[in-house]
């Protein structure tokens, strides 16, 4: 299932969903992004690979994707593709990966921004430029200015804009505003899942694959919001699993409190229910790789929950000896 | 469990469990001396409870909720 090696925890950083030929184009399309950048604008581009490189865990920046944990930007239309039983068009495919990078990378860079995350990203905001221009390009050379595709590009392309930064200006999220905003901002992936499905002229099945992506933005952002609550709270960052957090804890009680009680267990429990409705969805697509996938993550959930909750379980017996709560540990 | 009035509270127990790595090791070795260090006291009985935690388990919650893993996943 996953490779993964000098890593911790285990099954961090490689993931063997990557294919070696898919690999190859991903490499490829990092190369490319590093020399098309330093190029045309060289003190920019050492910013952004210096960027791109601390981005990634390993300190290699084509690994950043790979990790298991990510959403499968790069995936989805390779194995969308795949599940055509067609010839793959290895040169559309490569420029698919091109674009996506380039996209992804686009998002990244105003996402951490608009976060607060972003200690460089100011610095190197004009490289959304490039980032931009570059995930457009890759496309017209299959699809003239008239064909349908661009209507996909844009409404799809300006849903993402629009949801990051709608999301900073809510006050709460519950499900309606994480269906229509924060879903929104992964939901760009349905570019390339269109891109695919005109270039093989399976048009037919472009809204199962769509609607398999949101379902699995959805899991992924909840996932997302579940591991990040502790920098998003920091950051005053309002999530959907900290808007519950502040619906259902105690009057007086902090998140750290009810991320201890119940907070965590009812994000994996959210999670792990969603399993099933992926599921549902992924066997239409007739791809052996999409469900492979899910087993992987739901394995890999299963295995958080466990590594986790036993920290989490720690903690609690701290607090309970020093009796936080009610007999108080008392400063000396 | 929460907070009180003196002393460390829940926010500051799990902010130490994310970012205080040596508090917990010095907790493991050696409780009384790691709580007066934090400007905490404790009872014999406390002290002892402490001495049977499985510490090693903390790293997987500072890994995942201390910005020890990638960060962003979508």
């Amino acid at each position: 299932m996953i490779v993964c090696e000098n890593s911790s925890p285990p099954l961090l950083y490689a993931s063997a969903f990557y294919e070696p030929k898919l690999r190859e184009l991903l490499d490829h399309g990092h190369s490319r992004i590093e020399s098309d950048l330093h190029r045309s604008a060289p003190f920019l581009g050492q910013l952004v690979s210096d960027w791109m490189t601390r981005l990634s865990p390993t300190g290699d920046a084509r690994d950043y994707l790979c990790q298991p944990r990510m959403f499968p930007t790069l995936l989805l239309p390779w194995w969308m593709a795949k599940s055509f039983d067609l010839e793959l068009d290895i040169a559309f495919q490569a420029d698919v990966i091109y674009s996506s990078l380039n996209g992804y990378y686009h998002i990244r860079l105003l996402d951490n921004l608009m976060d607060g995350h972003g200690s460089t990203e100011l610095q190197i905001l004009p490289a959304a430029a490039f980032f931009h221009t570059q995930f457009q390009l890759a496309y017209q050379r299959y699809f003239e200015a008239s064909h349908p595709f661009w209507e996909v590009f844009q409404g799809e392309w300006f849903s993402s804009a629009e949801a990051v930064a709608r999301e900073v200006s809510l006050e709460c999220i519950g499900i309606p505003e994480f269906e229509q905003v924060s879903i929104k901002k992964v939901c760009a992936v349905k570019i390339t899942l269109a891109a695919t499905a005109y270039r093989y002229g399976r048009i037919d099945q472009m809204t199962l694959w769509w609607q398999f992506a949101e379902a699995l933005a959805g899991w992924a952002q909840m996932m997302d919001d579940l591991f990040d609550w502790h920098q998003d709270l920091q950051h005053g960052k309002v999530s959907y699993f900290l808007s519950r957090a502040q619906q259902t804890k105690e009057a007086g009680e902090s998140v750290e409190s009810w991320v201890l009680r119940e907070g965590f267990n009812s994000g994996i429990c959210e999670l792990q229910q969603g399993v099933p409705e992926l599921r549902r969805i992924a066997r239409q697509l007739k791809s052996p790789e999409v469900e492979s996938y899910l087993d992987a993550r739901e394995e890999l959930l299963a295995e958080d929950a466990d590594r986790i909750g036993a920290g989490l379980s720690t903690l609690r017996e701290i607090a309970t000896i020093f009796g936080i709560g009610s007999n108080k540990m008392q400063a000396v | 469990m929460d907070k009180h009035e003196h002393g460390m509270d829940v926010q500051q127990l799990f902010k130490k469990g994310l970012h205080d790595k040596a508090f917990f090791d010095q907790l493991q070795a050696d409780p009384a001396k790691a709580l007066e260090s934090a400007g905490l006291k404790a009872t014999p009985e406390q002290i002892a409870s402490l001495k049977q935690i499985n510490y090693k388990s903390l790293v997987d919650v500072a890994t995942a909720f201390g910005g020890g893993t990638a960060g962003n996943i979508t």
